[in-house]
């Protein structure tokens, strides 16, 4: 035998990392197949809603002047303006946890409220729920100084999400004081514990104690009346992108990602709605923000009461798949009817047509096999001149 | 009638994990040699676990097509080399986003000297001489593994012996 031979023998007989189990390796195979549904779920029905969306915010840009602040990175200038209609499309999508009640607390709260956040920048959870306070608090206030790009920890379930630190942020409200703590790094030491980054303030630590006593993060607490344990939707949206890529998507209401993290801050939005600030943002008229309203005084997410709307497995017969495209059409008529004359905020952009159109696919697209019709709208609007 | 519904429960039961396909068998046989196949073509264990694990996820997902492929361990290989380089092109593009330059983990000291004599070798080289040497394929499924033809394989073999020279003279 070769020494090359040899030495590589030697490699193999005494392993270098070990080898996953079966179930491992179905877990990681479910994952990915729940990711890719996600994203070919509601794609096509909604693909034409997100072109003309974008064309409307490009047709606004020109007319319009925005300027981002300055201290953000360019990236985050979309999280931190995902129109209203976007939030409205995505709505309160199933796999999105409502958030809870804080017990013996009445759900409004009077004057200035805090918005507090503890997490780590290992966790993976917590760059899904920072995305969502982002695009929520951004409707309340104005954040600048977000440039502490972080990956989450390459070791964790869900490793490598992209997002950023809170430390070093400043935001500015009228409305929200905002309080966010990054616990740890994702920087193991000798001892195999993440470095200590920042500490909890007193209230903090007296709300962690009574709302979670496990210390799990990401843990949100908004103006004592609500709180969220955990990522409010599963990270996995945000495997293998890149925060370019994240921000791009957030304003695209059929990706995956605004599903997540704008369903997530739809709930987030709802809860800040409900606080007595005097004069409340525009978003809070929404119809994403009223359900969500309604939602959280209920505890039960919409989705799960009226029963989510699941792609059906390709190989279903034609007559689940005319089932599903029946119940499709339903949900885009509603769509399109929530859109006309309305306004976005952000663009001021007016929807003055929407119209719902069909097509029977000749071949497959997009896990949708032959035979089935899609729907899709095509929206007109008018944007305000400079 | 006896037979068939046996037959029926053996399917059933296959499909439903409770008999061996054989895949057990086959994956604890290449798995510890595809990591090193992976990690002396790559030079980064991180890299070469994750792609090696994703394309055995991938094999077991699709086992009734794979297990019929004259070279599954050569699919598995070149599945999870696919992934490498995607996930190499998005560190790459991060690293230019954040401006920064991720530490990857340090290679087990066992696996640095072998590293140390291939670096040198061009990336095709570096597949060719792993899949001929340790993973222990023929010349016409490292073809097909790598989707070039035989003789290519050969030629590109002949030059990486050359190059590593002493450590493969007694082949």
């Amino acid at each position: 035998m070769s020494e090359f031979t040899r030495l590589a023998q030697a490699l193999i007989d005494e392993p270098l990392r070990p080898r996953p189990t079966r179930e491992s390796l179905q877990l990681r195979s479910a994952r990915r197949q729940r990711l890719h549904q996600r994203t070919t779920s509601f794609f096509v029905a909604l693909a034409l809603v997100a072109g003309t969306t974008l064309v409307l915010v490009n047709r606004a840009s020109q007319n319009v002047s925005i300027t981002p602040p300055v201290q953000l990175a360019s990236y985050f200038v979309s999280a931190t303006n995902v129109p209203d209609f976007t939030l409205d499309t995505v709505g309160l999508p199933a796999g999105v946890a409502v958030p809870g009640k804080v017990p013996g607390h009445a759900p409004t709260v009077s004057g200035r409220f805090t918005v507090s956040y503890v997490g780590a920048r290992y966790c993976p959870y917590c760059a899904l729920q920072r995305w969502a306070l982002l695009v929520a608090l951004s409707k309340f206030g104005t954040f600048t100084h977000l440039d502490r790009e972080i990956l989450s920890s390459s070791s964790d379930v869900f490793p490598h999400l992209a997002s950023w630190s809170f430390q070093g942020a400043r935001y500015s409200s009228s409305a929200v004081r905002f309080l966010p703590v990054e616990l740890t790094s994702t920087v193991m030491n000798a001892h195999g514990q993440y470095a200590v980054l920042g500490r909890l303030g007193h209230a903090q630590r007296h709300a962690m104690s009574r709302l979670d006593p496990q210390g799990e993060i990401p843990f949100v607490e908004i103006g004592g009346a609500y709180y969220t344990l955990g990522a409010s939707a599963s990270p996995a949206v945000l495997e293998g992108l890149s925060v370019q890529q994240i921000g791009d998507q957030l304003v695209n209401p059929a990706s995956a990602v605004a599903l997540a993290v704008d369903g997530a801050a739809n709930y987030l939005i709802g809860a800040m709605c409900q606080a007595d600030t005097g004069q409340k943002p525009n978003i809070c008229t929404s119809t994403a923000a009223i359900d969500s309203q309604e939602a959280l005084a209920t505890g039960v997410s919409p989705a799960t009461s009226s029963g989510a709307l699941v792609q059906p497995p390709f190989s279903a017969p034609l007559s689940v798949w005319k089932r599903w495209s029946d119940e499709m059409h339903v949900i885009v008529l509603r769509g399109a009817a929530s859109m006309l004359h309305t306004r976005d905020g952000s663009t001021g952009c007016t929807i003055t047509n929407a119209n719902v159109t069909g097509r029977v696919l000749t071949k497959p697209l997009l896990g949708i096999p032959a035979g089935v019709e899609i729907w899709a709208i095509s929206l007109q609007g008018v944007c305000p001149h400079p | 009638m006896y037979e068939e519904d046996a037959a029926r429960e053996w399917v059933q039961g296959t499909v439903a994990g409770r008999f061996d396909d054989g895949f057990e068998a086959w994956y604890g046989a290449e798995h510890d040699r595809l990591i090193a196949a992976l990690v002396l073509t790559t030079g980064d264990i991180e890299l070469a676990t994750d792609g090696v694990d994703e394309a055995f996820s991938r094999a077991l997902e699709k086992w009734e097509r794979v297990r019929l492929m004259d070279s599954p361990t050569g699919w598995v290989y070149r599945v999870a080399l696919n992934r490498v380089r995607r996930v190499a092109r998005r560190r790459s593009a991060e690293q230019i986003l954040l401006r920064r330059i991720p530490p990857s983990a340090p290679l087990p000291s066992r696996a640095t000297s072998l590293w140390s004599r291939v670096v040198d070798l061009s990336e095709r080289q570096r597949e060719v001489i792993v899949l001929r040497y340790v993973i222990d394929l023929k010349e016409s499924e490292i073809a097909e593994a790598l989707g070039v033809s035989r003789g290519t394989v050969s030629s590109t073999l002949h030059e990486a012996r050359k190059r590593l020279g002493r450590m493969l003279d007694e082949e």
